[in-house]
């Protein structure tokens, strides 16, 4: 993933405010400043969507570092393996892209990675274990839970099911 | 779920401190009208709902109100010595007939859960949540199949209330 300090100098070149020339029409710096609007406008929520990913490749990398019985339930803390599977899987999320709402230690003993979507919810669990556990439920019904082996092929057919599920 | 107000933690910690075992035997039954306490973590709980990744398999632990004030749980005496009474833990409830049970396998089959009173030394309210195959015989836990620990996971997140609101931890933040 780029840097945000990268965007941010990206963005500076395509705006070069200090060069505009006196001999621009009124109209065509009219279209100029339009023209810049919409590139800020879309670059701004490419920045959003970044930055996000950001908080949450930095939240996931910190649980690495939790205590035994990090819940007071004596919960195993996610393993060094554990979490890197769930960053290999964040970035393919990044990719798909599908924003999880949440990244979360879970009392199984791995990652949880949290989706909500209007009344649908979602979770993708890595586990020390080595399982991939996905569950799609709402407030009602009974929840689904797709057998998933944690194979890579496996990875991607979660996020399809979370991307259809959750749409 | 649904929040209720609540003491401050500094009034909580000064409340008298769990009931303790003192040779007393556990009491099988639970009313369905008994409550049942657990603590959670702060980032547990995400837009109004908690996460169904605060509970892990098997045997889960709760104290029951005919033995416990909610507050106990964040006791140190009950959550072996540490002490939760500050920001980010906090407190939920259930009602035993609330509990998501039987809960049905992919195969057909039927896994049944229910309260266990298991006192300890200092926490005499101590109890689990044990899981039985309803074809089972014996009396031993049964570990369910992952689409029935899954289905409970979520199922309990739904059921379980807020008692005392954790408020998030400012160091984390």
């Amino acid at each position: 993933m780029p840097c945000v300090s990268e965007l941010t100098n990206q963005i500076r070149d395509l705006n070069p405010i200090g060069g505009l020339g006196s001999a621009l029409s009124v109209s065509k710096e009219d279209d100029f400043f339009r023209q810049q609007f919409r590139i800020m406008r879309s670059s701004s929520k490419f920045l959003e969507h970044q930055c996000h990913f950001e908080l949450l490749e930095r939240s996931l990398a910190s649980l690495a570092s939790l205590p035994q019985g990090w819940d007071s339930y004596d919960s195993q803390p996610p393993s060094a393996t554990t979490v890197c599977s769930a960053l290999s899987f964040l970035r393919k999320l990044y990719s798909a892209p599908l924003v999880p709402s949440s990244i979360v230690p879970s009392a199984e003993g791995g990652v949880a990675f949290y989706f909500f979507s209007g009344k649908r919810n979602a979770y993708t669990e890595f586990r020390n274990s080595g399982e991939l556990v996905l569950a799609l439920y709402d407030h009602e019904t009974e929840p689904i839970v797709p057998e998933l082996s944690s194979s890579d092929a496996d990875e991607i057919r979660a996020i399809e099911l979370l991307r259809s599920y959750l749409a | 779920m649904k929040s209720e107000p609540s003491n401050s933690s500094e009034a909580i910690s000064h409340s008298s401190p769990p009931i303790h075992q003192d040779g007393k035997t556990p009491v099988e039954q639970f009313a369905g009208e008994e409550l049942l306490y657990r603590r959670y973590l702060s980032e547990h709980f995400v837009d109004g709902n908690l996460l169904p990744a605060s509970f892990r398999f098997p045997k889960q632990s709760f104290n029951r109100s005919l033995f416990s004030k909610p507050e106990d749980v964040l006791h140190p005496h009950c959550c072996d010595g540490m002490a939760l009474f500050k920001d980010g833990w906090g407190v939920l409830e259930c009602r035993v007939s609330a509990l998501p049970s039987p809960v049905k396998a992919a195969d057909g089959g039927s896994f049944v859960f229910s309260p266990k009173h298991a006192p300890e030394a200092t926490c005499y309210a101590h109890s689990e949540l044990w899981c039985k195959n309803d074809l089972s015989v014996a009396n031993e836990y049964d570990y369910p199949p992952k689409s029935v620990r899954e289905t409970f996971r979520i199922k309990m997140a739904r059921v379980m209330s807020v008692r005392i609101p954790a408020v998030p931890n400012q160091e984390k933040k």
